[in-house]
């Protein structure tokens, strides 16, 4: 036996075993009555139109990675409009919602390391179509306090961190740091994932 | 998930999107929406594998070490009935489950407190007597436990024999015993993990990725690097070790004369040709020999360039060494910081610099 005692929680390193997963993401292309970071916004029935349309015109595989317009392999095996309030999953009623399946294995990797977190739409409205700006009022979040979820790869053992945030005059998150669990900490610039600090990082939510 | 929040009531200028003709959905870094993806787990096959145990299949005991006398360091041995013992060369092997309960490919080999190797794999409805990880042996305080893949167990064991190693030669107010006592247990206890791994499963899948294996511990090393390098005296360490890995100038420059006599040679035998020779050369094909020699002058002129800019090299190397201090080494957690060290001391000069 070594004389250098050896961790004794060696046996708490998670391991993402390739077959664990479906390899399928699930997430909001667009919610209902929020304006995303760019001021955008739309209806409910706006956002059902535009669902329908996708699917209808059969653009399953039209799904690129950072606005390349390439098809990446991954392709659309759900997509649904939610209907209730209270969603299990979380997501908000009238968002559309999307199931992708990754077959590729590198960007599946990069999705479970929290490098790609995402979804983000690329379409047009008619040139003829008057923009149609309202000024409503608006909750506007100013701090959230919240726990990361866990690291899906690295070395490291399961764990989660506590984060707090607050967002400028622009709704932009203010560059903050995460607190330390196992020694270390993550910075946090943008929402939805963490930086990435000893080979993982994390995703967390902005939204309830 | 959210804890607390802060909202206030504001007044702003929307574009609500209308008739908006969705092209293509990109996966992104980070959504606009600022919702993180969901990702769904196997509904069939994995999530069953995730509610099997890990049962223990048998502990590695290391020649040398005594069952009993490890029981007593290591309590929940005791509940554990051995149905066989297997002696290997360097291990005996105490059998708790028949082996056929287990998938070989999906061995794990792993270590626990105290150090105490076990050989473990999923079991589909186990004896409720079979001690497991996860429901006998875990920490109340933490997550629950995950059995790393062998590649995983792997890296982690060859970098804490690297650690060791490295502390244990590093480490100048150790008594000489004391430190061979260290290293011989370490590369015991890493040989012991290899040699069962090999045995029993997990190393069949793992030899695949050695390649994959080798990249995470050369990324560790190269972690390490980044995250010391904090002082001047460090950093021309490091300057060195950089030139000193690259090739020697010195048998570069040993092969560069080389070369040059060789062409030398040729260019005097050629420069001399017998008198019908040359005759017979330039009816036959005159402009040919004209190029030889250019080109062999031109040769010889790059090789000269290069030649200058080993020298060159060399003496910023020399100028280098001489601004490097001698070792302070005063403080018992600082490697003795001497340029010309061999290979073992480079690693633990990067290492140390943590």
């Amino acid at each position: 036996m070594s004389e250098i005692d050896t961790p004794i929680l060696e046996i708490k390193k998670l391991v993402v075993k390739d077959d664990t997963y479906e390899q399928v993401v699930f997430g909001e292309v667009f919610a209902p009555f929020r304006a995303d970071s760019q001021g955008d916004a739309m209806t409910d029935v706006e956002i059902k139109k535009a669902a329908y349309n996708f699917m209808k015109n059969m653009r399953l595989d039209n799904i690129d990675v950072g606005h390349n317009l390439q098809k990446s392999g991954s392709y659309v095996v759900e997509s649904f409009i939610v209907r209730h309030d209270n969603d299990p999953d979380g997501f908000i009623k009238g968002a559309w919602v999307l199931g992708v399946k990754v077959e590729d294995k590198d960007l599946w990797n990069s999705i479970l390391k929290g490098e790609v977190n995402g979804f983000s739409l690329y379409g047009r409205v008619p040139p003829d179509k008057v923009p149609n700006k309202k000024t409503v009022k608006i909750q506007k979040v100013t701090e959230i306090k919240g726990l990361t979820e866990k690291s899906l790869f690295g070395m490291l053992p399961e764990h989660t961190h506590e984060f707090h945030i607050k967002f400028d005059d622009f709704n932009r998150i203010i560059p903050t740091e995460t607190n330390y669990a196992l020694g270390h900490t993550h910075m946090i610039l943008q929402g939805t994932s963490t930086e990435e600090s000893l080979e993982h990082s994390h995703r967390f939510s902005l939204s309830e | 998930m959210i804890i607390d929040k802060k909202v206030e009531v504001v007044e702003a200028e929307v574009n609500f999107l209308e008739d908006l003709d969705v092209s293509w959905v990109s996966l992104v870094p980070h959504g606009a929406n600022r919702m993180p993806f969901k990702i769904i787990k196997s509904e069939d096959g994995a999530d069953k594998e995730e509610n099997m145990l890990d049962v223990i299949y048998s502990v590695i005991v290391p020649n040398g070490v005594e069952l009993d006398v490890l029981k007593e360091e290591v309590p929940w041995l005791n509940g554990v009935k051995f149905i066989k013992t297997e002696n290997y060369n360097e291990y005996k092997s105490y059998i708790q489950v028949p082996y056929d309960r287990f998938d070989p490919d999906k061995m794990n080999i792993v270590k626990l407190d105290k150090g105490v190797m076990v050989l473990v794999g999923k079991v589909d409805n186990p004896d409720p007597e079979w001690v497991s990880i996860g429901k006998d042996i875990t920490d109340p305080s933490g997550p629950s436990p995950t059995i790393p893949a062998f590649k995983e167990s792997f890296v982690s064991e060859l970098n804490n024999v690297i650690n060791v190693l490295v502390g244990a030669v590093s480490q100048s107010h150790l008594p000489d015993n004391k430190r061979k006592s260290i290293i011989s247990n370490s590369l015991e206890a890493f040989k012991v993990f290899m040699l069962a791994g090999i045995d029993h499963g997990g190393f069949a899948t793992a030899k695949s990725e050695v390649p994959e294996l080798i990249v995470r511990v050369k990324e560790k090393e190269e972690v390490m690097s980044d995250v010391t390098v904090k002082e001047e005296l460090q950093e021309k360490v490091e300057a060195v070790e950089k030139e000193e890995k690259a090739p020697s100038p010195t048998s570069a420059i040993d092969a560069l004369i080389s070369k040059i006599d060789t062409l030398v040679e040729k260019l005097d035998a050629l420069s001399k040709p017998k008198e019908e020779e040359v005759q017979k050369s330039e009816e036959e094909n005159p402009p040919v020999e004209e190029n030889v020699f250019e080109k062999f002058e031109e040769k010889l002129n790059a090789m000269g360039d290069i030649l200058d800019k080993v020298v060159a090299k060399i003496e910023k190397i020399e100028a280098l060494d001489s601004t490097i201090p001698e070792p302070v080494s005063k403080s018992e957690d600082r490697v003795p910081a001497n340029p010309k060290q061999n290979d073992a001391d480079i690693w633990a000069g990067a290492i140390f610099r943590n």
